[in-house]
């Protein structure tokens, strides 16, 4: 049993529920779980069962409607937007499922992205893009635009980007759902490889195959109305 | 690093751009025309009635000078009067009327003395006896005179009556520039003398000119030039009397539709550039929610992505800065030259006096209505729902 | 008759408030304006004196006369008055002349061959057909009427401008569908129509919404400048082919830049259409 100091996600009975329209839609309900530090999470279930919603969370960009929420020992729910945002830059990593490069910035300029907002200084910044792109597989690429590159290039570019602040947490949201198998399970690589360096990552996946890299793999169930 | 994110997004679009660029440069071409316009007029008609170099004008009541064909009965009186004032330097009465010469009309200004500023000798010598006389250039050609010339002058209407009419010898002595002249207009100088003979007015005097005396640089106080206007109107109340501002104040009334109208136009022009600017950001980020949520969920905070949103602004507003800059100098000159067409207008008259000022008032107007247009969209975007947007371009 | 001698009547009119009528006071006519701006009415007795001199002559209202709209007369701060030629000239003491003779014909009189006929004889005097008079001195009109027309052509481009940006906007929206229809094998000529189409109809309602706009400033126009300068001269009218001018506009930039913006898009990558 992971040490409480070891643990970067602790849920307790946490809910979400959305407003639509008129009416109000539990997308989570009554979810426990921890993460401990170096795991590798994976989120299985069936699509509207609230994987992403989860997500969203962990991830500090939503905030639960109940329950106890707790990333890296701080309550998000207390937390003010500002106090989120630089836990996205600094400590948490995304990778989606349609990447979302900028389309106008070259693959070396996405991944450069962050860090400049994060107030990294010039050179280190340069270094370290280049390092990253490099090890995702894409040092011949760094002057390339997001529509000239493939659909696992683009996904590295995302993952590269993902590292960019040198987070503790990284979430990827379905990374390999735009993808074919084979690119898929190159990706998937990358994400073990990167995990076994010491990175926390909790993934949401369809994908059973991609689950078993995990350490656990969690069944959800859409809430029952 | 967000200015080169947001320089990108707006070459994106180059054809968009181009436009927006082009319509933006427009609008602030004309603001600068308009805020020109509205100046320069009152510049040209204070510079040219300041250029005359005499402060206070006493004319027939309820006339502007050479407004009407009405005189001063009794202009010597009305002068001495005058110039008992401590602070008058000197007077000059002014009597306009229409000569003849080979039957052409020659618009003549009788004048006394010497030591006046209304006219500019810019050959010979000025009038000394009362046979000389001065003419302006379009007169000269008109007569095919030189200096040392004799003329056969006339008054009333052409035709065989003139024939019967005795004609008034003057030898032309010098060759004049009177600030005043239409396009076009044949001037003379005479002597006061001769037109009251020739008109059979003696003492009369289309109004008469004052020239108060100055500190340095030949400048006097507007309070004191009212002061002695005011003083002089006391004296006289059956009189007009103006300081040049207060002249400027009569001649308002005609400057008013162009003021009126440059100010409508200002506003159009201001409302174009912000509407432009709102429209066009306001749909570009519709265009990358997607983007734009990313950026949030990646830790961008809300004033990052809304100074991008202002950047692109800004930047829209620089390169038509520059564009309308000289758009509005070129456009400045044609329209002055469309306006100054006018036979009523002064040749020196101008409508639009194309002055760095004014442009960069402009300018900076624009830019003010463009950076508050952004506003909205930069907030929009800013406040965008995270994880909705991430959701509904997934769908 | 009007006799043109400005000096006789500017500003020069003391409103009397007696009702003391002269037994030879002439009768005269003032403009309408003079009757709110002075407090008179027909009968009153007013007394006029010439500029610069001193003696005066008293004239019974006999009543008030609203000259037609004049253009060249807006910014005009003098009043108008009419009296018998006879009168003027014993006032002003300018017998047996007057500034201009303005002549009526009989039906099918040829006005050019008189005016031929008069300018012939060297009388001391020139004729002119009404007309040339009207055209010289409406010149400062023309003046500021291509004035108008020029700052016109500057707002209509930058107009044209404004909505080929917006044009441009639109169908670039449009973007991820049309690259969607265009994978699934909708023909680029439905693709045209349905896009040129709704370019056309935005900048229509745009023009309707414009010429609607027009139509309200310019009744605004009117009210102010009438009131302003005390005239009913018609400042700004919307003719039929100003609003044709927009419609047409509107359609016009609506065709060619929803075509340009579509024909773009149908040259570039589709990858980079559908945002992949």
């Amino acid at each position: 049993m992971p040490a409480p100091d070891d643990l970067i996600i602790r849920a307790e009975g946490i809910g979400k529920t959305y407003r639509m329209g008129s009416e109000l839609v539990d997308a989570v309900q009554n979810v426990d779980l921890s993460v401990a530090r170096g795991e590798f999470v994976a989120l299985m279930g069936p699509s509207g069962c609230g994987k992403t919603t989860l997500l969203n969370l962990f991830g500090c960009i939503d905030v639960p409607t109940s329950g106890s929420l707790q990333v890296f020992g701080e309550d998000v729910a207390a937390m003010k937007e500002k106090r989120r945002a630089e836990l996205r830059l600094r400590r948490i990593g995304f990778v989606f499922q349609r990447f979302y490069l900028l389309p106008m910035l070259t693959a070396f300029e996405n991944v450069e992205l962050p860090m400049i907002e994060a107030g990294t200084p010039r050179r280190e910044r340069s270094e370290r893009s280049r390092n990253l792109l490099e090890r995702v597989g894409l040092s011949h690429r760094l002057k390339h635009r997001p529509h000239q590159l493939s659909g696992g290039e683009m996904q590295r570019v995302a993952i590269a980007r993902a590292l960019s602040n040198q987070p503790d947490l990284i979430i990827a949201d379905e990374p390999t759902g735009e993808l074919d198998r084979k690119t898929g399970a190159s990706i998937l690589a990358l994400i073990k490889e990167l995990q076994t360096g010491g990175l926390t990552v909790i993934m949401a996946t369809h994908d059973p195959h991609a689950a078993e890299l995990g350490h656990r793999v969690i069944e959800m169930e859409a809430v029952r109305t | 690093m967000m200015m080169r994110v947001a320089f990108r997004n707006v070459v994106r679009h180059r054809l968009r751009t181009l436009f927006t660029v082009l319509a933006l440069s427009m609008a602030v071409a004309l603001l600068a025309d308009m805020l020109m316009l509205s100046r320069g007029m009152e510049k040209t008609f204070y510079r040219v009635l300041s250029s005359v170099g005499y402060e206070v004008r006493v004319c027939p009541r309820g006339t502007l000078p050479f407004a009407t064909d009405a005189v001063l009965e009794e202009s010597s009186r009305v002068a001495t009067a005058v110039e008992k004032d401590a602070r008058v330097d000197r007077t000059l009465r002014v009597l306009g009327t229409t000569l003849h010469v080979d039957s052409i009309p020659l618009f003549t200004m009788g004048v006394e003395g010497e030591r006046q500023s209304l006219y500019r000798v810019v050959e010979g010598h000025d009038v000394v006896s009362g046979n000389d006389i001065l003419l302006n250039r379009n007169a000269v050609t008109a007569f095919h005179a030189t200096i040392g010339d004799s003329l056969q002058l006339r008054r009333d209407t052409a035709g065989a009556t003139l024939a019967f009419e005795r004609a008034r010898s003057a030898r032309v002595v010098g060759i004049i520039e009177v600030a005043f002249d239409l396009p076009g207009q044949r001037t003379a100088i005479l002597p006061i003398a001769t037109v009251q003979e020739l008109r059979g007015e003696p003492d009369a005097a289309s109004f008469v000119l004052v020239k108060l005396k100055s500190t340095d640089n030949n400048f006097v106080p507007l309070d004191q030039q009212r002061s002695v206007a005011a003083s002089v109107a006391r004296q006289f109340p059956n009189l007009s009397v103006y300081s040049v501002d207060e002249l400027m104040s009569a001649l308002e009334r005609q400057l008013a539709y162009f003021k009126q109208f440059s100010l409508i136009l200002s506003t159009i022009s201001l409302l174009v550039t912000f509407l432009l600017v709102a429209v066009v950001l306001t749909i570009g980020v519709g265009e990358r929610r997607g983007e734009i949520a990313a950026l949030r969920s990646m830790g961008f905070r809300r004033r990052s992505i809304q100074s991008m949103i202002l950047s692109e602004s800004a930047l829209l507003l620089a390169m038509s800065a520059v564009l309308g800059s000289v758009l509005g100098w070129l456009l400045a000159g044609y329209l002055d030259h469309i306006l100054t067409q006018s036979p009523s207008l002064p040749a020196g008259y101008r409508f639009f006096i194309p002055s760095w000022r004014e442009i960069l008032m402009a300018v900076a107007l624009s830019g003010v209505a463009g950076i508050i247009a952004a506003l909205l969209p930069a907030i929009q975007a800013a406040r965008i729902d995270i994880p909705k947007t991430l959701h509904e371009e997934v769908v | 008759m009007s006799f043109n001698h400005k000096s006789c009547l500017i500003a020069c009119i003391l409103a009397s408030a007696t009702a003391d009528v002269a037994a030879a006071a002439s009768p005269i006519v003032l403009e309408s304006r003079l009757a709110g701006e002075m407090h008179l009415a027909a009968g009153d007795t007013v007394s006029l004196r010439l500029p610069g001199t001193s003696s005066s002559q008293q004239f019974v209202v006999s009543g008030f006369y609203t000259p037609p709209p004049d253009p060249a007369g807006i910014s005009r701060t003098s009043r108008q008055a009419w009296m018998p030629l006879t009168d003027l000239e014993h006032f002003s003491a300018r017998n047996d002349r007057v500034s201009r003779f303005v002549l009526s014909l009989k039906a099918g009189a040829n006005a050019d061959s008189l005016l031929d006929a008069l300018n012939s004889t060297h009388l001391g005097f020139r004729a002119y057909h009404a007309r040339d008079v009207a055209k010289q001195s409406s010149q400062t009109f023309v003046v500021i009427s291509n004035f108008h027309k020029a700052i016109s052509i500057l707002s209509i481009l930058t107009g044209a401008a404004f909505l080929a940006a917006i044009v441009l906007l639109q169908v670039q929206e449009l973007r991820r569908s049309l690259g969607v229809l265009r994978v699934i094998g909708i023909s680029k000529r439905r693709i045209y129509t349905v896009v040129i189409g709704e370019t056309v109809l935005l900048a229509n309602v745009g023009a309707a919404a414009g010429v609607g706009v027009a139509f309200l400033v310019s009744r605004m126009v009117n009210s102010y400048y009438r009131s302003y300068f005390a005239t009913n001269l018609v400042f700004s009218s919307i003719e039929g082919w100003h609003v044709i001018l927009a419609f047409g506009i509107a359609s016009l930039v609506g065709v060619v830049l929803g075509s340009i913006a579509t024909t773009y898009l149908f040259k570039s990558e589709i990858n980079e259409v559908l945002g992949r």
